[in-house]
């Protein structure tokens, strides 16, 4: 009789998992999979339009917060600069008349903070951040929290990572200066 | 209670099943998402390189153009950095890594082309020295005569005159006239001239990528990646490559999950811009700017050079015409 009940919790324990949690499970690894394509693609758009403008604007990256914002997650854009300047070649750095002639490309990295703070500086109406051509952008995009469907197969598997649900991170040159 | 019992061994067989192949789905799934990205990256990495891309352009008097690129560094400088940032893979260390899937950059013009590969037998250190190869030139070999290919109407022949090379640019009227070699003549003299050269151009520029994709995987079997790559015939499905300067690169062997690897190969034109410049000079006593070809002859160019019209406008000068 005790076998028989046991059976029955199990039976129905497997059904649930197959009928509730499997289903439900799939449907939010669905939805991961469409946030990670949304979310390449958003990315994309913004790197093509920074590379096509030679320029981020506030409403541009408050937009890009904002489409990213309706995927569901919370997420951390990061952007990076990489000014391209040129530096003459001294054979003797103290001594000027030893110019090789010759000049290196070095690049300098503006970092995310520095961009947003040029983005809401105070007093700045305009809220832009420019870039020349020939300078590289980085943006990088990754959710702070973890997707339901990660939750629940950490649940399930009695698992734990610190790995982002979502990332995707491109890069780029600017090719035009469109101001 | 037996058919409870039997039908739950039933799910729990089914369940190892569904498991195993959901495993294989997932694998697949990375897989995709994995080429879809590095797509992207190399698309990114492609267009950077070809906006890099410096031309100049040679006129001749009937206003053709033959369009030579310049500082072919400047592309492939692009195109990796490009693919490292993308792939946070900026130190020194990364870059060796990363430039082990790259077989091949290619800038190819109108009438050569640059390549940046392994340099066959040059080691720096415990790396073989990847370099800008020099220059190649598009030509075909007939006889004692090399023509190179070139899309400008005055056509380049070196040929053997007395045990020593000469090398001559005419008109393919001229060329006509003169050349004495009937094979050269029946080359030249063909109908679909323009049609054939472009073929032959394919043709070369195969067979050297050939040649350094057999290198490279040469060079990558002795530093232990063990991945056969060959690119797929190229003639006469890209014509457009020979048509304008254009940038064509590979990844291969980029490891993917599933023991998958990436390979692509990748091109992208040269976006040529034209950059016009307006000279200020005074006429008469009034301020005008012009273009070179617009310029009055009797005029010095003046140090007053503009990059548009609306610059020389607001300096006060009014359009020459």
């Amino acid at each position: 009789m005790i076998e028989d009940s046991l059976w029955l919790i199990t039976s129905i324990i497997v059904i649930i998992i197959l009928l509730i949690v499997f289903p439900v499970m799939h449907t939010m690894e669905k939805q991961d999979d469409l946030v990670q394509i949304q979310l390449i693609n958003e990315v994309n758009l913004f790197l093509h339009d920074v590379k096509t403008k030679g320029k981020i604007t506030r409403v541009d990256y408050e937009q890009l917060n904002a489409k990213l914002a309706r995927l569901g997650n919370y997420f951390e854009v990061k952007i990076e600069h990489q000014k391209r300047l040129f530096a003459p070649i001294y054979d003797d750095p103290l001594n000027a008349n030893t110019f090789s002639g010759k000049i290196s490309t070095v690049y300098d990295l503006i970092t995310d903070q520095e961009i947003v703070e040029a983005l809401y500086k105070t007093g700045s109406s305009t809220g832009v951040y420019y870039l020349n051509r020939g300078d590289f952008v980085t943006i990088s995009v990754n959710s702070t929290l973890k997707s339901k469907f990660d939750r629940m197969r950490d649940i399930i598997l009695l698992t734990s990572s610190d790995t982002p649900s979502f990332f995707v991170r491109l890069s780029g040159m600017v090719a035009h200066e469109a101001y | 209670m037996k058919l409870i019992n039997y039908g739950l061994i039933g799910i729990m067989v089914l369940s190892a099943i569904f498991f195993t192949e959901n495993m294989t789905v997932a694998a697949l799934k990375t897989t995709q998402y994995q080429t879809q990205y590095y797509q992207l990256v190399l698309s990114h990495a492609a267009e950077d390189a070809a906006n890099a891309i410096k031309t100049s352009a040679t006129n001749d008097v009937n206003k053709e153009r033959s369009l030579k690129i310049e500082q072919p560094h400047l592309a492939v400088e692009a195109f990796i950095t490009s693919l490292a940032n993308s792939l946070s893979m900026t130190s020194k260390g990364d870059m060796i890594w990363l430039s082990n899937f790259i077989p091949y950059i290619v800038m190819v013009d109108n009438s050569g082309y640059y390549i940046y590969a392994v340099s066959p037998g040059e080691e720096s250190g415990y790396q073989y020295q990847r370099k800008l190869l020099p220059r190649i030139d598009f030509m075909h070999k007939i006889d004692d005569y090399y023509i190179f290919l070139d899309d400008a109407p005055t056509i380049k022949i070196m040929h053997r005159q007395g045990g020593q090379w000469q090398v001559n640019y005419r008109s393919l009227a001229d060329w006509l006239d003169i050349i004495d070699n009937t094979a050269v003549k029946d080359f030249l003299s063909a109908p679909n001239y323009k049609r054939r050269i472009a073929q032959l151009k394919l043709r070369q520029l195969e067979s050297d990528l050939s040649d350094i994709v057999n290198l490279h995987n040469q060079y990558a079997h002795e530093r232990g990646l063990f991945y056969d790559f060959a690119i797929e015939p190229i003639a006469g499905k890209w014509t457009g490559v020979v048509e304008r300067p254009t940038i064509i690169a590979a990844l291969q062997g980029m490891p993917l999950a599933n023991n998958q690897v990436f390979d692509q190969v990748v091109a992208h034109y040269a976006s040529v811009i034209r950059e016009e410049k307006y000279y200020g000079f005074v006429y008469n006593g009034v301020k005008y700017y012009a273009s070179l070809d617009q310029l009055p002859v009797s005029l010095h160019l003046t140090d007053n050079v503009f990059f548009n019209p609306q610059d020389a406008a607001k300096k006060g000068y009014y359009p020459y015409e």
